[in-house]
This record gives C-alpha cells, structure tokens and sequence, in this order.
C-alpha cells in the first residue's frame, strides 16, 4: 500500500480502545507509508466515560482523543471531526480507499456506512460492536468496484433495517437514556479483533481478494471466537443490470466440423 | 460437549491447527506423526466419541428420519458438529434454540447462503448457520 486511509467512526469504547492500538501499528510499520486517520464523533468524554475509556480531560472525545495521541505518534496525520457521522456529510470523510472502522453502537450508522461503502470501488469496513460480554467484528471488502465478501445489511437484518435513531437524530435525554453499562473487557475484545482484521489486510497478500472469513463471533463466557466466511451475495438487481448490459442473448457458436 | 471435526475441516488445518484441535477434544497430540497420520487419529478418536441428538430426535413432526453424517450448526460463536443429517433446519432451530442460543428471528443461512425454506432437510456436510444479531453496544 502507497498509503493508509483509516476512518475510525465512533471514539466511545471500543473506538477509544482500538485507536491507541492502530497509531501503535502505524508507526512503527515497515515500510515506511504516510498514514492519515480521521476520528469522528460528535459525543463527549464525561465522567461517566471513565470506567471503560481513558482521557486526559472532558471534551469532545474525537478532539481529545486526537490532542492525545498526536505528539506520541508523529508518523500519523490525525484529523479530528467533532460530530456525528450523518448522510450529509459521509462522502466527505470516507474516501476512495479507506480503510473504515465502524465502531458505533446503532444500526442506523451502520446501514449509513454501509450504504455509502456499497457506491466506492476500493475500501474496506470493519465493524465491531459487543454486548455485555460477547459481540462481533464483521468486514465489508469491496475491492475494484465489486464485492468480495457479503456487505453487512447481506446478512444482518438489523443493519438492513434499522430500528431506533443514529446520535445525531436523538435529543439529549435520548442520548441519555441510549447508554447503557458495558464492560471494558468487551470493547477491548472487539477492538483487538479489529486490529486482527487490520493485520490480515496489511500482512496477507491476498486477504482483500479472497478474505478467510467475513465475520469473526466472540463469546467470552464460552471462552470462543469463530470466524465465519461472508461470500458475497449476489443480488437480484446486478443479474438483471449484466442482463441489461449484455443485451439480447446471442445464438450460440457451432464449431465447424474439419 | 466437545465439538467433532469432518475430514474436510481438518483437512485444510496446519500441524499446530491439529494440535489446537487435539488439545479441545482431548487427545493427545503427537509432533511426530505425519499430518495425514494425524488426521486418520483424530478421526479415530472422534468416532467413538459422537455428540448425540436430543431426546425426540425421530418424532415424525419433521416428516424424516435420521441418516448419517453430520452437520456444522454455527449460532454466534457457538459451533458444533451434530447428527441431525434427515431433520429439517426448523428442527434445529426449535431443539437446540437453548444451546446455541438461537434468536426467534435470527435468520438461517445454509452454506453461506440465505435459506427461508426451514422444512429443508439437511444432508450430509451441509453448514447451517443462524446468524446471530450484530453487538448493540460499542
């Protein structure tokens, strides 16, 4: 890779966990290559936050956290985007090529991402989330304008069809009321999964092409991870849109006897 | 209940795979067997050791018998090897919904490919997978 476009959407806790780890692995890569990373989030650190997140003060946690990290880790150029990920302005923060990690905690962010990402011809969505003590990463690879593994509304229908309201459709009491307790040790797992992923794409050749698996399951009371493989699925309006291309079918060639 | 392993599965495993593998269904790995030695042990090993169906297996409701093989039924990170070879995906569902903890709408996908039809009747080697709803919380 020429150079690393990483998006981390979401600095809460797993966001908050996995950002530090990333900087770690982007700064010390070799060969050397420009890294830039945009941290979104319109959320602030509170007092509240401190039992699963660190900061050094309250604030906006993109800001923060990225007024943090900057001078430790002077190989990435940070970009810090103090609101919420919305329609409006994804376009501006995803490009062609990033590498995104989704690390929110709704579905309607998700199918947002998801949405966008299926338009782009190269990137790659890494999405995490956990409940209290297990939780999932799934990838979205879409690699020269096709898809090679599933999207994640292709398989999770909760992402298909959101229910509830992304942050920055909720009013302050909303908000309130949509946190809930976690355990530090969930967001950590995900977000070591999601470096796991990240190390796949970096190290294995090949992994973009033809990931091992599209989602990895975490259970820690079982004490498991299983990774699945998420084919891509191939959908009923890109058969009739190759139909469509390839025109009338055309008579069938006959070799010619000798 | 220890999970059981097809020939494929182990087939595409390395040398530290098989022991990963030898380690959780509680035999004894040894380094100098050759990979295909292994496998055939494993194997072995496995075969008197068949994880079993839950009473009522053959209740007539899903309109089938038992044969045999196995299936790989995966819900989250819970997955397992069963004998449900001749019982139909709603079967599964409905006796090992506790198990695996199945959700009353988490979707059946069969062979990595989405399946609305529960009476089908799984065969030998299928993958059966109730894909379990993404992590709420982040």
């Amino acid at each position: 890779m020429k150079k690393l476009n990483i998006v981390v959407v979401g600095v809460g806790g797993v966001g908050s966990a996995l950002v530090p780890k990333l900087c770690r692995y982007c700064q010390h890569i070799k060969p050397q290559v420009p890294v830039s990373m945009i941290l979104i989030d319109g959320d602030l650190y509170e007092q509240n936050n401190a039992n699963r997140q660190s900061f050094h003060r309250f604030g906006n946690k993109a800001e923060v956290t990225v007024e943090a990290l900057a001078p430790q880790f002077d190989r990435v150029s940070f970009t810090s985007i103090t609101e919420y990920l919305t329609p409006e302005n994804v376009d501006f923060i995803i490009a062609e090529g990033s590498i995104v990690f989704l690390c929110v905690d709704n579905n309607t962010t998700r199918k947002e991402v998801d949405d966008f990402a299926c338009t782009l011809k190269n990137v790659v969505v890494i999405c995490g989330g956990n409940d209290m003590t297990d939780g999932n990463v799934q990838i979205y690879v879409r690699r020269k304008g096709k898809d090679t593994t599933a999207s994640l509304a292709d398989i999770h229908p909760e992402i298909a069809s959101p229910q509830g309201k992304a942050p920055y459709q909720m009013n302050c009491e909303e908000l309130a009321i949509a946190s809930s307790p976690q355990l530090f040790f969930a967001n950590d797992l995900v977000s070591a999964l999601m470096c796991l992923v990240f190390y796949q794409i970096m190290e294995i050749k090949d992994f973009l092409d033809k990931p091992r698996f599209g989602e990895l399951y975490f259970d820690m009371l079982i004490g498991r991870v299983e990774p699945v493989v998420r084919n891509p699925v191939v959908k009923v309006t890109q058969v009739v849109q190759k139909i469509r291309e390839k025109g009338k079918p055309k008579p069938a060639k006959t070799k010619k006897g000798r | 209940m220890a999970r059981r392993y097809t020939e494929q599965e182990l087939l595409g495993k390395t040398k530290l795979g098989l022991r990963g593998v030898c380690n959780e269904i509680g035999f004894e790995f040894d380094n100098g067997m050759s990979l295909d030695d292994l496998i055939k042990a494993i194997l072995k090993h496995q075969g008197g050791a068949h994880n079993t169906a839950p009473a009522g297996d053959n209740d007539g409701s899903d309109g089938a018998d038992e044969g045999d093989g196995s299936v790989t039924v995966t819900c989250g990170a819970s997955s397992q090897v069963l004998e449900v070879v001749g019982k139909s995906i709603s079967y599964v569902r409905r006796e090992y919904s506790s198990v695996f903890n199945i959700g009353r709408e988490s979707k059946a996908m069969l062979n990595g490919v989405e399946e609305s039809d529960e009476s089908y009747i799984l065969e030998d080697g299928d993958n059966l997978e109730f894909i379990k709803k993404s992590g709420d919380k982040a």
